[in-house]
């Protein structure tokens, strides 16, 4: 059995930490109310995300700027696909959730529509804010691909903006 | 006597309450009135800020009518909960002018994660909509 990369275990490392934390936890910016959705907001504190319309805009301004939109992360991706064909080569990577009719994988665009969610994937489990217990949750892709009911949603990845 | 000597002050009193009824700020815009301004500045284009890129549920959303009447589309959903938030507070401008920063953002809970999507936009003590002040709000 191969070893685990060195980068991949400290972004375990990393979102382990974030374990049952509420977003307060990582913005600086008083963009935490719990009306609000984060997930988005969660996952561009951890990797750095600032473009797009962020928490800093939104907020306070005092702290770090992290980015707030879904579609605005998915646009930013380096490659995307669906995450069940996802390439070896890909070992960390983000996960989105949201109907596949929003997605336009030629033009790597997602329609700002209510229903899509993202998380971290890293090391079999993906990493994300549960909006409706208001802190960081993992699950296994299996379990976040029913994030939603109903039919026709899909479940995405893409490679971490640079 | 001393009946005589209250009279001044009630006087007084009075007068001090006039003035400064006279010097209380124009009333803010009812949610009304705010929401009438949104939807008659409908044709402002998507461009008016970066905020507002992208932010239509469709590619060919290109005004604020289309984003608005995207954010609309999605109350059809009656097992939600929907509702219209409002917000308004006076500001002052480096120049002196004052104005109403207005907040419409139009609630959509359809499971667990809410969508609150909106506009932030200044209006003219007079009621005008300035549309270069015209912000597309919200995130997920």
């Amino acid at each position: 059995m191969s070893a685990v990369p060195e980068r991949l275990m400290l972004l375990y490392s990393r979102l382990e930490s974030c374990l049952n934390k509420h977003i307060s936890a990582f913005c600086q910016n008083g963009f935490t109310g719990d009306h609000h959705n984060h997930c988005a907001h969660f996952v561009s504190h951890i990797r750095g995300f600032t473009f797009g319309y962020t928490c800093k805009v939104a907020g306070t301004g005092s702290g770090d700027a992290a980015s707030l939109r879904v579609h605005e992360v998915f646009v930013r991706c380096g490659d995307a696909g669906i995450f069940s064909d996802r390439p070896d080569s890909v070992t960390d990577c983000l996960a989105f959730v949201t109907k596949s009719s929003a997605v336009n994988l030629s033009t790597r665009t997602m329609a700002n529509i209510p229903k899509k969610h993202i998380g971290i994937y890293n090391l079999g489990s993906v990493y994300h804010y549960s909006n409706a217990n208001h802190f960081v949750i993992k699950q296994s892709p299996e379990d976040f691909s029913h994030h939603y009911a109903g039919t026709g949603f899909q479940v995405y990845y893409g490679t971490f903006p640079p | 006597m001393r009946r005589a000597a209250v009279r001044p002050s009630v006087f007084l009193l009075l007068l001090s309450l006039s003035v400064a009824a006279s010097c209380t700020a124009t009333e803010p815009p009812t949610p009304k009135q705010m929401i009438a301004a949104l939807l008659s500045n409908g044709d402002v284009p998507l461009t008016v800020d970066p905020s507002c890129k992208g932010v239509g549920s469709g590619p060919s959303d290109a005004n604020l009518r289309d984003y608005i009447s995207g954010l609309l589309e999605n109350f059809l959903d009656a097992s939600a909960k929907n509702s219209i938030a409002v917000k308004v507070v006076p500001v002052k401008l480096p120049s002196g002018e004052r104005r109403w920063q207005c907040q419409i953002e139009f609630v959509h809970v359809p499971g667990e994660d809410p969508f609150r999507y909106g506009v932030s936009f200044q209006m003219k003590m007079n009621g005008t909509l300035v549309r270069k002040s015209v912000r597309c709000i919200g995130a997920g």
